[in-house]
């Protein structure tokens, strides 16, 4: 007989409290699922956010709380335009919550012949070209139940759906181009946008023309790569920072959670790790028996806990009304990191009850008896 | 200092097998706290001799087994098995497993595991492969009269049938020397008979060296010599050679 298959059998023999202990652990570990799953995807879809159009950089204003409150003067962008290793430059003014039928739905407002607006595959109708008009992404569109003729009302003004677009990134899809100067009017910063999108010119690398840009605009926040993507946003940060937090803690009540219980069962089985230091299971040996043990228990726990958190995640951004900001992305990171976790949380919880168990008196408790 | 408790070269006519450990308990007291339990013992016991402690309740018996099983150090003097000194032992566990069987008068059997699994506790202890273990414990039940039980839980056992799995568990790693504290204490006559029996017959077979403590009034017909410990201190019973085996 092994550790594990001893474990084993004294699990089998203590169900009740078995499964209680890796349900407390299944829930932590779903909780941590759940909200790397989220921040994952919150940071793929910042960083489709800034790869906007296929744009190598994502400008925004530094010290912004939120992508979407960043604001940029327009003129930036002849200045951007006008840079050797500047391909091409575009504005983006995003709306959040402007549409009342579908209030997760984001409304960029962009020049209709820029990058962005170009790569459009329009599977209904044409492109804008008058400030009343709006294309749709074709998941919102299916939302709406709206088609090309129909009308669409963004913060109070009604426009004309022209065409129904498919790009291929969630958050597009699922929301609406109008024209800049349409959407900065409705914002109220007229000759201002939320953020730039930029290509660089061939050969030149982000990194350097991250250097040269932040040099030259202090203010600016760049973004080259899609995992920094929630820099971008104070809010972000704080999303990030509060997971973390929430991981922590989970490891840590979970770790409690099982000390607590491998405790418990450290005192009432003493006789039986008396029986076998007696016998002559050393210090280590008894410490093994008893990690194991709540490592199975957490590994149980994890693996209960995985699959809450991976529907729980979905349900949580739904429930949230934010599907078409966030979608959780599972990934195996993501699950090695909760397994990883899920084993930290019996070791963790299972050394000092390992040490009591180590330490036992063989003399003293079978006396006892 | 009171004279060492020897024997001679061959006890009772019968010659004493090569294996077994030899004891010398040389000028042992012991005390719990303020209180002394066993007053400057001495005593040999040779190898493959089987050897009852008697005397009354809270006389030292059980204090003088777990000095020589290591579980405790003597306060004064040493516990020498085969010439080591237990008492002194940096690894005392390690001596159990591979030295000692230790067989107490409640079995100790672990409700969650087969008999089988039971009898195999010591040889895990001990890192012997699974299926090595797994032999040795079918061919220790089949010893005891419990072969074919070797699924069955310590619940499904009578007092008697779980008294000789631990007998069977205590000699899982062949040790050279078997102490038994009371292991017929709470069994009925015929039971404690049985176990007796088998305790005689495969030490002897097995060249163990065995000192039991013991109430037990028929014990005499079953050692080549016993021991009276009465407040803490040694004597020898007068042979009575109707008694002997």
């Amino acid at each position: 007989m092994t550790a594990p298959s001893y474990a084993l059998s004294n699990l089998r023999h203590r169900p009740g409290r078995v499964l209680l202990t890796a349900l407390g652990t299944a829930l932590g570990i779903a909780t941590i699922v759940a909200l790397l799953a989220i921040s994952a995807g919150a940071t793929q879809t910042a960083g489709q956010f800034v790869h906007l159009g296929r744009s190598e950089l994502g400008l925004f204003q530094k010290d912004a709380a939120d992508p979407t409150t960043s604001v940029l003067s327009q003129s930036l962008i002849t200045t951007l335009r006008r840079q050797p290793w500047v391909s091409d430059a575009m504005g983006l003014q995003l709306l959040v919550e402007d549409i009342s039928r579908s209030p997760s739905a984001i409304v960029f407002g962009a020049e209709p012949g820029s990058f962005e607006t170009q790569r459009m595959v329009l599977s209904q109708g044409r492109m804008f070209s008058g400030g009343d008009q709006i294309v749709l992404g074709d998941e919102l569109a299916q939302g709406l139940h709206v088609h090309v003729g129909g009308t669409v009302v963004v913060a109070h003004r009604p426009l004309r759906v022209v065409g129904v677009y498919h790009i291929g990134v969630s958050e597009q899809d699922s929301g609406a181009f109008i024209p800049l100067s349409t959407a900065q009017a409705i914002s109220g910063h007229e000759d201002e946008v939320t953020s730039i999108a930029v290509k660089l010119a061939p050969g030149v690398r982000a990194t350097v023309a991250e250097r040269l840009i932040e040099a030259r605009f202090p203010g600016l926040l760049v973004i080259s790569d899609p995992d920094e993507a929630l820099r971008a946003g104070a809010n972000g940060q704080l999303i990030s920072n509060v997971a973390l937090v929430i991981v922590v803690l989970a490891l840590l009540i979970g770790g409690i959670s099982v000390m607590n219980t491998m405790l418990l069962s450290v005192v009432e089985r003493r006789t039986e790790f008396a029986l076998l230091a007696a016998v002559g299971f050393s210090g280590p040996q008894l410490a093994k028996l008893v990690l194991t043990e709540g490592v199975i228990v957490t590994a149980i726990g994890a693996a209960v806990g995985i699959i809450l958190g991976t529907v729980g995640a979905g349900l949580l951004v739904r429930a949230l009304g934010a599907q078409a900001f966030v979608s959780p992305d599972v990934t195996a990171w993501v699950l090695g990191r909760a397994l990883l976790i899920g084993f930290l949380i019996g070791v963790v919880g299972g050394l000092y009850p390992a040490w009591r168990a180590a330490h036992v008196s063989p003399l003293r408790t079978l006396a006892q008896q | 200092m009171s004279p060492i408790q020897g024997v001679s070269e061959s006890i009772r006519g019968r010659e004493l097998p090569l294996g077994g450990a030899s004891v010398a308990v040389e000028s042992v007291s012991h005390a719990y706290g303020a209180v002394e339990v066993l007053h400057d013992l001495n005593l040999v016991v040779q190898r493959g001799e089987l050897v009852a402690l008697v005397g009354p309740s809270g006389s030292g018996k059980s204090t003088l087994l777990h000095l020589m099983g290591s579980l405790d150090r003597p306060t004064r003097g040493q516990i020498r098995v085969d010439g080591v000194n237990v008492g002194e032992l940096r690894h005392p566990a390690a001596f159990r497993r591979h030295s000692v069987g230790l067989v107490f008068q409640l079995h100790y059997l672990l409700p969650s595991l087969t008999v089988s699994q039971n009898v195999e506790l010591p040889m895990q202890a001990a890192g012997v492969p699974r299926r090595e273990r797994r032999n040795r414990a079918r061919a220790l039940l089949e010893d005891v009269g419990l072969l074919g039980r070797d699924d069955s839980l310590p619940s499904e056992l009578s007092g008697g049938e779980r008294q000789r799995v631990a007998l069977a568990r205590a000699l899982a790693n062949h040790p050279k020397l078997v102490l038994a504290d009371e292991p017929t204490g709470s069994l009925d006559t015929s039971a404690s008979r049985q176990v007796w029996r088998l305790l005689d017959r495969l030490c002897r077979r097995d060249e163990m060296t065995v000192i039991a403590a013991s109430h037990d009034r028929d014990v005499e017909k079953y050692v080549d010599r016993v021991l009276e410990l009465v407040d803490g201190r040694l004597s020898e019973r007068a042979d009575d050679p109707a008694k002997r085996r």
